[in-house]
């Protein structure tokens, strides 16, 4: 090694280098032709979806069914944002304070006294599994039909609860009969009354 | 038809075509001879001679002997003592900003690797360290992006760069301290925007966190070593500007473009902002990490086996392509976002459109490298930047695919695009970085490597602990798109198909991090003059008279 370093450079002929200017593999070129083809396949399926003010692939029809009734409200994310504050995420309420709802004959029973008791509110003593409760629950009217029917869906199917769901019609019905009232029920006493 | 479509695909088609004619009359060498380009990069009698400074004395011998028995027929010569003095003072020249560069480098590298696995940690174990808001996810997770980005890649490309620069120019380095400030703002730059990031001040754009008076010296420094670059690109000696070159030199022009226009105060707002934000932090991956590790590869690979490179007419397309269709590509991000369809769509086709610009590059280094792997074994340049090249070719092909709407679906939103990211900044970008640092700090320092076995150490740790991360990370994020995607399972359920994957991913990344402490350590001993000089790094020869080829060569 360090012999072959001493030694002076060897000056005499050799090969001369490969060719570097290989022409490009015809692969290649069909290849890039073959995407090019594509690209321009895929700039025509613009078409119809190419209003730029709607989004990306966005249509006025398919952002319609999103606010329809009906439109797959989440009565998961009602409850968080709503209700969780009182009533807990795990719908145990808090002792004393807050009535339960897992396990609440209010919330499994009668379907048309739920929804009032979510389109008006309750104040005034209310009894729910052997324990007196009296506090105000405030009216939630501003929510729409289907939100209403989403959330009492929920309420009446988590938890261990076993009740049937709400449909958005009955909420339509139950709001337009009540229409008139501006104050909340007041209490068990009267809500027993609600069919 | 609308108008607006055919507008849109007549431009495509049209500029694809101008494109097409453009790169034809390159390769006719309408715009001036190209052919002898490939060969700037050795001496006239040099091409067939291995050169690799990192390995111990006998490898580089073992390497010359598998080049020669793969049946290379090249011309072989050792540099004349004026040659080699030559390119020592070109290596001087370049000596302080390259040592400035590599040395902040690697300082950013154990940095951000802390970073990185303290944040994949607390993907598992969220309740660990949060009690100072420093350490906290939302803080540690871009001070890791960053530190990576602006710091280890930045540095190591910058440094490497401004090495070959001058080797490829054969042109000592024209303001070399102009180069050094730079590399000095820009370690400024990475700290102030490091510690904003980390203290709470982030500017809330992936990418873009710094607040932009930490870019100021960023873009100021970058700047500065493009200036000093441009400055030799004039005064050069050679007649034809090696691949790397275009490279080098397009990304140093780039770079301050994008953040420039990305970060200028009060210029974006609302749904452009977004659509800005993807176009930056796509673009500063392809348009400056991605050509400085392509230049690295197109120099090291026949460098260090003394073979030119493959073929002239598909680096042309694989440079031309890339500066045409990157550009557009960071629309993908926003698939299904408040952004105009045509945005999207044009962005998914140029997404798909770089394979060929990959395909052009990996062909030509395969080319180059074929028949010829077992070069691998004795070269650790050789091993980190012919894998780098391969995760290249990987990490642009699923990056292609990922783009397709029907694949993002899934994807969207899911640690596979996190994994997808490391493929490339790491397992590309890095990895070339590690083997051009394994070449050049010899050159740098007159001093060899001190240990082959740390050397091995560090591509086992590195090699290995990606593989698990990638794997890994891959598997679960898949499977957490599935779970999103599925109306009928709650949320929750995503989050915990993922955990075993994340603890693979704390795995692998400690075993990367542990690897970059070995080559850290590493570089401190060699910085410390720990080991052998054996003699002037340059001057160290393997046989002027390879066995068998010689004798073909006199025939």
């Amino acid at each position: 090694m360090i012999e072959r370093l001493r030694q002076p450079p060897r000056q005499r002929e050799f090969d001369d280098p490969d060719e570097r200017s290989t022409p490009v593999p015809r692969g290649l070129a069909a290849l890039a032709a073959a995407l090019v083809a594509w690209g321009a396949w895929y700039i025509t399926t613009l078409e119809g979806t190419a209003d730029p003010s709607l989004g990306d692939r966005r249509t006025v029809a398919a952002l319609a069914a999103a606010t329809a009734p009906g439109g797959g409200s989440d009565g998961g994310q009602l409850f968080a944002s709503k209700c969780a504050a009182c009533h807990q995420a795990s719908g145990t309420g808090v002792a004393g304070v807050f009535p339960p709802l897992a396990g609440s004959a209010w919330v499994t029973g009668s379907p048309t006294r739920l929804v009032q008791i979510l389109l008006h509110g309750i104040q005034g003593p209310l009894d729910v599994n052997g324990v007196t409760y009296n506090g105000l629950m405030p009216p939630w009217k501003s929510l729409r039909d289907d939100e209403i029917a989403a959330l009492a869906t929920y309420v009446r199917t988590s938890w261990g609860n076993g009740a049937d769901a709400v449909f958005t019609a009955t909420v339509a019905e139950q709001r337009a009969a009540t229409a008139g009232r501006t104050t909340p029920w007041g209490g068990g006493a009267e809500l027993a009354t609600v069919p | 038809m609308t108008i607006g479509v055919g507008l849109l695909l007549a431009t495509f088609l049209l500029s694809v075509a101008s494109l097409g004619l453009f790169l034809w009359s390159m390769s006719r060498g309408l715009f001036g001879r190209g052919e002898a380009a490939g060969r700037v990069i050795f001496e006239p009698r040099e091409v067939g001679l291995v050169e690799e400074p990192a390995g111990p004395v006998g490898d580089e011998d073992a390497l010359q002997g598998v080049m020669n028995r793969t049946g290379h027929t090249g011309e072989f010569s050792v540099l004349t003592p004026d040659q080699a003095s030559e390119r020592a003072r070109l290596d001087a020249s370049s000596r302080m900003p390259v040592l400035a560069a590599l040395t902040s480098a690697v300082i950013w590298l154990v940095l951000a690797s802390a970073f990185g696995l303290l944040a994949s940690l607390k993907l598992h174990l969220p309740d660990w360290l949060v009690e100072h808001p420093w350490l906290t996810f939302g803080r540690i997770r871009p001070a890791h992006l960053n530190a990576v980005g602006y710091g280890w890649c930045s540095f190591a490309g910058l440094g490497v760069s401004l090495w070959m620069y001058p080797r490829l120019l054969k042109t000592p380095l024209v303001g070399g301290r102009i180069a050094t400030a730079g590399i000095a703002l820009w370690f400024v730059g990475v700290s102030a925007g490091t510690w904003a990031v980390l203290t709470g001040h982030s500017a809330g754009l992936e990418w873009l966190e710094f607040p932009w008076q930490a870019d100021v010296p960023l873009f100021l420094g970058g700047t500065l070593v493009g200036v000093s670059l441009l400055l030799t690109l004039q005064r050069r000696t050679v007649p034809h500007l090696y691949v790397s070159v275009w490279y080098i030199s397009a990304g140093l022009v780039w770079l301050p473009i994008l953040l420039a226009v990305a970060k200028w105060p009060g210029l974006h707002r609302g749904v452009p902002q977004a659509a800005m934000n993807w176009w930056y932090g796509h673009n500063v991956l392809g348009l400056w990490f991605t050509p400085l590790g392509l230049a690295a590869i197109y120099y090291f690979i026949p460098k260090t086996i003394g073979k030119p490179i493959h073929s002239y007419n598909l680096s042309l397309i694989g440079f031309w392509t890339l500066a045409f269709f990157y550009s557009q590509v960071g629309g993908h991000h926003l698939i299904g976002g408040p952004v105009p369809s045509w945005l999207v769509t044009l962005s998914i086709v140029q997404s798909v459109m770089m394979v060929i610009p990959v395909v052009a590059v990996g062909i030509n280094q395969h080319r180059t490298m074929w028949g010829h792997f077992a070069a691998l074994r004795h070269s650790p340049t050789l091993r980190f930047v012919v894998t780098g090249g391969m995760l290249y070719t990987l990490a642009s092909v699923q990056g292609s695919l990922q783009s397709l709407r029907v694949v993002n679906a899934t994807t969207h939103f899911t640690h596979f695009t996190v994994a997808h990211a490391h493929l490339g900044l790491y397992g590309f970008f890095s990895l070339v970085m590690f083997g051009a640092m394994y070449f050049v700090m010899p050159r740098v320092l007159d001093w060899e490597w001190p240990s082959a076995r740390m050397i091995s150490l560090h591509f086992w740790l590195v090699t290995g602990g990606f593989a698990i991360y990638f794997t890994g990370l891959s598997i679960g994020g898949w499977l957490q798109g599935l779970a999103m995607l599925d109306a009928s399972r709650p949320f929750m359920d995503s989050v915990r198909i993922t955990i075993p994957y994340l603890v693979s991913r704390s795995v692998g990344g400690a075993l990367m991090t542990l690897g970059h402490l070995v080559f850290a350590l590493h570089f401190a001993l060699m910085l410390g003059r720990r080991g052998d000089r054996r003699g002037a790094a340059l001057l160290r020869r393997p046989s002027p008279e390879p066995v068998g080829v010689a004798a073909g060569a006199t025939a």
